[in-house]
C-alpha cells in the first residue's frame, strides 16, 4: 500500500518541481539588463565568431569595438552613447542563424551590420526582425535572399559588389600588359577553386574570360574547404607550367599551404589570389619568399604602400586608411584584415545619415538617406543604388586594387579596375620566375 | 600522363601514407588494448603541433631538435595524464567503454575550439626537419619525406618488437586479450592503461612533427588527419600493426591519384568506398584479428 | 491505484509530456525559448532514433545524420522542383532515407562494429561530396530553398510562428519517440535485449540478429529522414552545413549524455545540450571549449549519462528517508 502511494506522490512532485525548476532557469538563461539613465544608440555585428568564419569574423568584431570607442570618444551618435553588441551565427546553419535571429530581436537594436559564410537566407532571417541590415561584403546568395523580401523589408544597404570584381575583370587585369609588363611564355593557365557557390561562379567567370582570350585551361578543380595537401595537383602544374595560376580561395590557410608546396619546385608561374593576399596570416607566414605573389580586392586598401598619385579621393582613402591600420596594429599586435576597413566604413556611413537624420530609429529614414548621400571612406565612395540597395561601383566610386607582395609587404601595384587601371607601384617579377 | 608524372605521384602518396600510418597505429593500439575509440587522438595531433610551434618559431626559439624532443616527452605525459584524470574514474562502471566514447568526443571539442581561442585562425608553421630535396631523374622527394618514410617503418617495427619482446609490451597484449585473467596473474592494469595512452599520444605527436610542415597548423587540422587515420585502422584490420602499415600506403596512393585525375573534393569519398569494397570481401579489414 | 496499473515509468513518460505541453503558455509565448524549444525537441527525435540504433540494436551507426540530411533533401527538392505539399513531402522524405538505411544495412550489418561506423560514415563522407558535385540540382554548398512552406489558415510552421509551430513540433515529437517506445518494448527490443545479455543463448533459441537489426536500422533511418524532413521545413532551408563535425558531435554528445540505450535519455541530452549552449552563446569563442569540458566533468562523474541519476540517488534517498528498513521488511 505504501507503495502506490509514493508512485503517486513521486509523480505529483516531480512534475511541480519540474515546472517549478525548468521555467524559471530557462527565462533565467537569457537575463534582461536593467535600462541605464540615457539611452545608449546600440549597434549590432552579427557575425560567425566560432567556426570557419572565425578567421574574418575576428577583424570585423575587433573594428567595431575600435569605432564604438572612437565614436563615443567624439561623443557618440545623436549626442547618445554607443554601445555594441556581437551576435554569433557559427557556422551559419540554420538553428545557430534563428538563435542569433531571436537574441538580435530580443536585444532591441539600431542598427546591424553583418557578414558571415554564404547563405541563401541568413539575410531573410536578419531582415525579419525589422532591423536595419547593412551587409558588408557581396554574395549572390545573401543579396538574391534579402531581394526577396524587399518589398516587406526595404532596409538593407549592401556595402560594395565585390564578388564581381575577381573574375572578368581580374584576368584582364592580370593580362593588361600596362599592369604586368612581362611577356607571358605560353597561353595555359591553371584553376584551383575552393568548393562552395561564391568560388564557383568566380571561377566560371574567370574561365570564361580566360578562354574568349584563347587562354588554355590546363587544371580547373575543386577541393573541399581547409585543405592542406595539393601535392597532386601541383605535380600537374610542374608538369604544364601554366603561365597563371588563379588561386581562388576565401580561406587562408589553403593558398598558404598551396604556394608552400610551390615554392619547393616552383615554375615560371604567375601566382594569383583573390582577396586572401589581403589577410595578415599570408603575408606574416612568408615574409619575402612571397614576393611576387599577387591578389585583388574590390575597394581600396593602400596596406603598406605610400600613395603619391594626384587623384584627391584616392588621397582620402590613403588618408583615412594610414590612420587607421596604424591604430589597429598599435592595438592588437597585426595588420587589419579585409573586413576590418569595411566595418569602419559601413558605421561611419550610418552614423553620418544618423546625424543627418536626426533619430537612430527612423530606419527607412536613415536608409533612405544613405541612399541620397556619399560617404567617402576607407575603402571607397559609398553611395548607394536604390534599384540594386548597393554602393554604386566603378573606378569612381569602388575602385579596384590589385596588389603586389614586394618586399615582405602587400604593395598596391594599381587601382582601377580589369583594363583601365592607374599604375600606383611597379610590378616585380616575382622572384622564383627565370 | 608520363612515367615520370606517375612515379611522383606515388612518391608523393607513399610520403603521406607514411604518416597516416603513424596516426593510425596511435588509433589501432590504444584500441587494440583498451577497447577504446580514442576521439582525442586529433585533438592531440593538433596540440602537439601547436606544441612544436610554440618552443620553435612561436615564442621560445629553442633548437628545433630540442622543442621535437620535449614535445614528444610532454605528450607522453599528456597521454598519461589524460588516462589518469579522465579514463580511469571510468573504468570502474560497466560498460565504461561507451562512456569513454563521449569523454574523448566531447574532449575532442574542447581541445579544438580551446586552440581557436588561444592561437586563433592564423595558420602556424613549423620547420621541415631536414631541408632539401633528393632528385633522381625526373623523381623528386624532399629529405623530410624520407625521413617520414624512415620513421614510419621504425616505429612499426619497433611497436612490433615491443609487444613481441619486451615485458611490458607483452603484459599489454596478455590483457588485450583476456583482461580478467591479466588482473590475476598481477599485470598492473592502470598502469598498462596509462602507458598505452601514453604511447598513443607519442604517436599522435610524432605524426603532427612530420606532417604538420606540409599540411600547416591550425584548429581542426586534427580532424582531417584523425577520419583518414580511423580509415586506415579500420581497412588494415583492428589491432594489426603490419595491416595498418599497409593500408595506410594504399589509401593514400589511391587518394593522391583521386586528387589528380578527377579533383581533391573526390578524395574522401573514393577513400571510404575503396574501404566498403574491401570491407565486403572481408569483412575483419587486411589483417584484422577480431 | 490508476498510476500503479500503467507503470510508474509511464507515468512519468506522461507527467513530461504534459510539462511540455504546457510550457508554451508558462513561457507567454516566448518566442525565443519557444525557437530553441522547437530545436530541441527536433534533435531529441533524431537523437533517440540514433541511440534506438546504437544503444538498443548495438548497431555502431555513424550515418543518421547523413539519413537526416537525405530526408532532408528529398523533402526540400521534392517540394520545390515538383511541387508536393509539405503533408506528402515529408513522409517522402523519411521513406527515400528509410531505402537508404535498408540498403546501407544489407550490406554492412553483417559486419563487426567498428566496421559498420566506417562504412556508414562513409555515406556520409559521399553525401557531402555528392551535394557540392551536384550544384545545379542540389544547390551546392548552399543547399535548398525556396519550397511552400508548411501553412494551415495563416500560419506557417516557421520560427516566425513559434507558438504554432511549437505545437506542430510537439505533435510530431510525440508520434515518432512513441514509434521508437513500441519498438524498445517489442519482441524485437525484447530479443536485443537477450542478444545484449546472453548471445550465444539468445541466438540458440533461434533470434535471427541480423533480420533485427536490419528491421530496427531501417525503422530508425526512416525517423531519422522524417525529422529531417521537418527541420527542412522548419527552417526553410537544408545545406550541407548539417553535415559539418560540430553537429554530427552534437547529437552524438546528446545521447550520450543522456545514457546510451535508456529511453528518454537521448531526448533528456538534447534539451540539455541544446539550452546549454544557447546559455553560452555570450562566451563567442569560448563557447564550445566550455561545453567540451561540462561534457567531460559531468560523464566523469556520471558515467551512466543523465538517466541513471535517480538508480544512483534512490540508495542516498531510501538511507535518508529510512525506506530501506520497510523494503527489508517487504523482503
Amino acid at each position: 500500500m505504501k507503495r502506490k502511494v509514493s508512485s503517486k506522490l513521486i509523480i505529483i512532485v516531480s512534475l511541480v518541481a519540474a515546472l517549478a525548476i525548468l521555467v524559471p532557469v530557462i527565462s533565467g538563461c537569457f537575463p534582461g539588463r536593467p535600462a541605464p539613465e540615457v539611452k545608449p544608440i546600440k549597434i549590432a555585428v552579427t557575425t560567425g565568431v566560432t567556426g570557419g568564419f572565425s578567421a574574418h569574423a575576428v577583424h570585423h568584431v575587433r573594428s567595431a569595438q575600435m569605432v564604438v570607442e572612437e565614436a563615443n570618444a567624439r561623443g557618440g551618435v545623436l549626442g547618445r552613447p554607443v554601445e555594441l553588441v556581437i551576435f554569433d551565427v557559427g557556422d551559419c546553419s540554420a538553428g545557430e542563424l534563428i538563435a542569433a535571429r531571436d537574441a538580435l530581436k530580443a536585444a532591441d537594436v539600431d542598427v546591424n551590420f553583418t557578414m558571415w559564410w554564404i547563405s541563401a537566407i541568413a539575410s531573410q532571417y536578419m531582415l525579419e526582425t525589422g532591423i536595419p541590415m547593412i551587409q558588408q561584403g557581396w554574395v549572390s546568395e545573401d543579396w538574391d535572399a534579402a531581394w526577396e523580401v524587399k518589398d516587406q523589408y526595404p532596409n538593407f544597404l549592401f556595402m560594395n559588389r565585390d564578388e564581381l570584381g575577381y573574375g572578368a575583370p581580374y584576368f584582364q587585369a592580370l593580362t593588361n600588359p600596362e599592369l604586368i609588363p612581362w611577356e607571358f611564355p605560353n597561353k595555359k593557365a591553371a584553376i584551383l577553386t575552393a568548393e562552395g557557390e561564391y568560388n564557383a561562379r568566380i571561377a566560371a567567370s574567370w574561365r570564361g574570360e580566360a578562354e574568349k582570350a584563347g587562354w588554355e585551361i590546363i587544371l580547373e578543380e575543386t577541393h573541399p574547404w581547409f585543405t592542406t595537401d595539393y601535392s597532386p595537383q601541383m605535380a600537374r602544374i610542374r608538369e604544364e607550367e601554366p603561365a597563371i595560376i588563379f588561386f581562388n580561395s576565401s580561406i587562408a590557410v589553403e593558398p598558404i599551404a598551396a604556394f608552400s608546396d610551390f615554392l619547393e619546385d616552383p615554375t615560371n608561374s604567375l601566382f594569383a589570389l583573390i582577396w586572401v593576399i589581403q589577410q595578415p596570416e599570408f603575408k606574416d607566414t612568408f615574409g619575402t619568399d612571397a614576393n611576387g605573389v599577387i591578389g585583388t580586392l574590390p575597394g581600396v586598401d593602400f596596406m603598406a604602400t605610400e600613395y603619391k598619385g594626384t587623384n584627391p579621393q584616392y588621397m582620402t582613402h590613403y588618408e583615412k586608411g594610414k590612420a587607421f591600420n596604424e591604430a589597429y596594429i598599435a592595438r592588437y599586435g597585426e595588420t587589419a584584415g579585409i573586413a576590418a576597413h569595411i566595418a569602419q566604413d559601413a558605421f561611419w556611413a550610418w552614423a553620418e545619415a544618423v546625424e543627418r537624420v536626426g533619430d537612430s530609429r527612423d530606419f527607412d529614414g536613415v536608409i533612405k538617406d544613405m541612399e541620397e548621400h556619399y560617404y567617402v571612406g576607407i575603402t571607397g565612395r559609398y553611395g548607394f543604388d536604390p534599384e540594386i540597395k548597393a554602393g554604386h561601383y566603378g573606378p569612381e566610386n569602388i575602385p579596384i586594387t590589385y596588389y603586389q607582395m614586394q618586399d615582405g609587404e602587400v604593395q598596391v601595384m594599381g587601382l582601377g579596375a580589369g583594363r583601365d587601371v592607374e599604375i600606383i607601384t611597379p610590378f616585380q617579377l616575382p622572384h622564383w620566375i627565370e | 600522363m608520363t612515367v615520370s608524372m606517375a612515379g611522383n605521384l606515388l612518391i608523393a602518396g607513399v610520403a603521406v601514407g607514411a604518416v597516416y600510418a603513424i596516426m593510425g597505429l596511435g588509433l589501432s593500439y590504444v584500441y587494440g588494448i583498451t577497447k577504446i575509440f580514442n576521439y582525442t587522438q586529433g585533438a592531440f595531433f593538433t596540440w602537439a603541433a601547436y606544441i612544436a610551434w610554440v618552443l620553435s618559431s612561436g615564442f621560445f626559439h629553442l633548437n628545433y631538435a630540442a622543442a621535437v624532443i620535449i614535445t614528444v616527452a610532454t605528450m607522453f605525459l599528456i597521454g598519461v595524464g589524460y588516462e589518469k584524470a579522465v579514463i580511469r574514474p571510468l573504468r570502474r562502471f560497466p560498460e565504461w567503454q561507451m562512456t569513454a566514447l563521449i569523454v574523448t568526443l566531447a574532449s575532442a571539442m574542447a581541445l579544438d575550439n580551446l586552440a581557436l581561442a588561444v592561437f586563433g585562425y592564423a595558420p602556424k608553421r613549423i620547420p621541415h626537419l631536414i631541408k632539401g630535396n633528393f632528385v633522381w631523374g625526373d623523381f623528386l622527394i624532399t629529405r623530410h619525406e624520407v625521413v617520414t618514410l624512415v620513421a614510419a617503418l621504425a616505429i612499426m617495427f619497433l611497436l612490433i618488437l615491443f609487444l613481441k619482446k619486451v615485458r611490458e609490451g607483452m603484459a599489454m597484449q596478455g590483457m588485450a586479450q583476456e583482461p580478467v585473467g591479466a588482473r590475476i596473474v598481477g599485470i598492473p592494469i592502470d598502469k598498462m592503461y596509462s602507458y598505452s595512452f601514453g604511447i598513443a599520444t607519442v604517436l599522435a605527436g610524432i605524426s603532427a612533427i612530420l606532417l604538420a610542415p606540409k599540411i600547416l597548423i591550425y584548429p581542426t587540422v586534427g580532424w582531417v588527419v584523425f577520419i583518414k587515420a580511423f580509415v586506415v585502422m579500420v581497412f588494415g584490420g583492428v589491432g594489426s600493426i603490419k595491416g595498418t602499415v599497409i593500408a595506410a600506403f594504399i589509401l593514400a596512393t589511391v587518394e593522391v591519384f583521386v586528387t589528380y585525375y578527377i579533383g581533391g573534393i573526390w578524395g574522401m569519398p573514393i577513400f571510404i568506398a575503396v574501404l566498403a569494397i574491401m570491407l565486403i570481401i572481408r569483412p575483419r579489414g587486411l589483417f584484422g584479428t577480431w | 491505484m490508476v498510476v500503479n496499473k500503467i507503470g510508474r515509468k509511464n507515468a512519468l513518460l506522461l507527467g513530461g509530456v504534459l510539462v511540455l505541453g504546457l510550457l508554451p503558455i508558462a513561457l507567454q509565448g516566448n518566442a525565443r525559448i519557444l525557437n530553441v524549444l522547437i530545436a530541441a525537441l527536433m534533435w531529441g527525435v533524431l537523437a533517440s532514433a540514433w541511440d534506438l540504433c546504437m544503444g538498443y540494436a548495438r548497431v555502431f551507426s555513424f550515418g543518421h545524420l547523413a539519413f537526416f540530411t537525405i530526408g532532408a533533401y528529398t523533402a526540400g527538392l521534392t517540394a520545390r522542383q515538383l511541387g508536393i505539399p509539405p503533408l506528402a513531402a515529408i513522409p517522402l522524405g523519411g521513406v527515400t532515407a528509410a531505402i537508404f538505411g535498408l540498403l546501407i544495412g544489407l550490406l554492412c550489418l553483417r559486419l563487426r562494429g567498428v566496421y559498420i561506423a566506417m562504412v556508414t560514415f562513409g555515406l556520409h563522407m559521399v553525401l557531402q561530396t555528392v551535394i557540392i558535385w551536384g550544384r545545379d540540382i542540389t544547390g551546392g554548398k548552399t543547399g535548398v530553398t525556396g519550397f511552400a512552406p508548411l501553412q494551415i489558415g495563416q500560419y506557417i510552421f516557421s520560427p516566425s510562428y513559434p507558438f504554432f509551430s511549437y505545437y506542430i513540433a510537439l505533435g510530431i515529437f510525440i508520434l515518432l519517440l512513441f514509434i521508437i517506445y513500441r519498438i524498445i518494448n517489442s519482441p524485437i527490443g525484447l530479443a536485443f535485449v537477450a542478444l545484449r545479455d546472453s548471445e550465444p543463448y539468445a541466438k540458440s533459441l533461434g533470434v535471427n540478429e541480423y533480420k533485427y537489426k536490419l528491421i530496427v536500422f531501417g525503422i530508425s533511418a526512416f525517423i531519422a529522414g522524417l525529422i529531417g524532413a521537418v527541420y527542412i521545413h522548419f527552417y526553410g532551408i537544408i545545406s550541407p552545413v548539417t553535415l559539418d563535425i560540430p553537429i554530427f558531435l552534437m547529437v552524438l554528445i546528446m545521447f550520450m549524455l543522456g545514457g546510451l540505450g535508456r529511453f528518454p535519455g537521448a531526448v533528456i541530452g538534447a534539451f540539455v545540450i541544446t539550452f546549454v549552449t544557447e546559455a553560452l552563446r555570450p562566451l563567442l569563442l569560448w563557447r564550445f571549449v566550455a561545453l567540451g569540458a561540462i561534457v567531460v566533468a559531468v560523464t566523469v562523474f556520471i558515467p551512466g549519462g543523465l538517466m541513471s541519476i535517480p538508480e544512483r540517488v534512490r540508495p542516498f534517498i531510501r538511507r535518508a528517508f529510512g525506506r530501506r528498513h520497510v523494503e527489508e521488511e517487504v523482503s
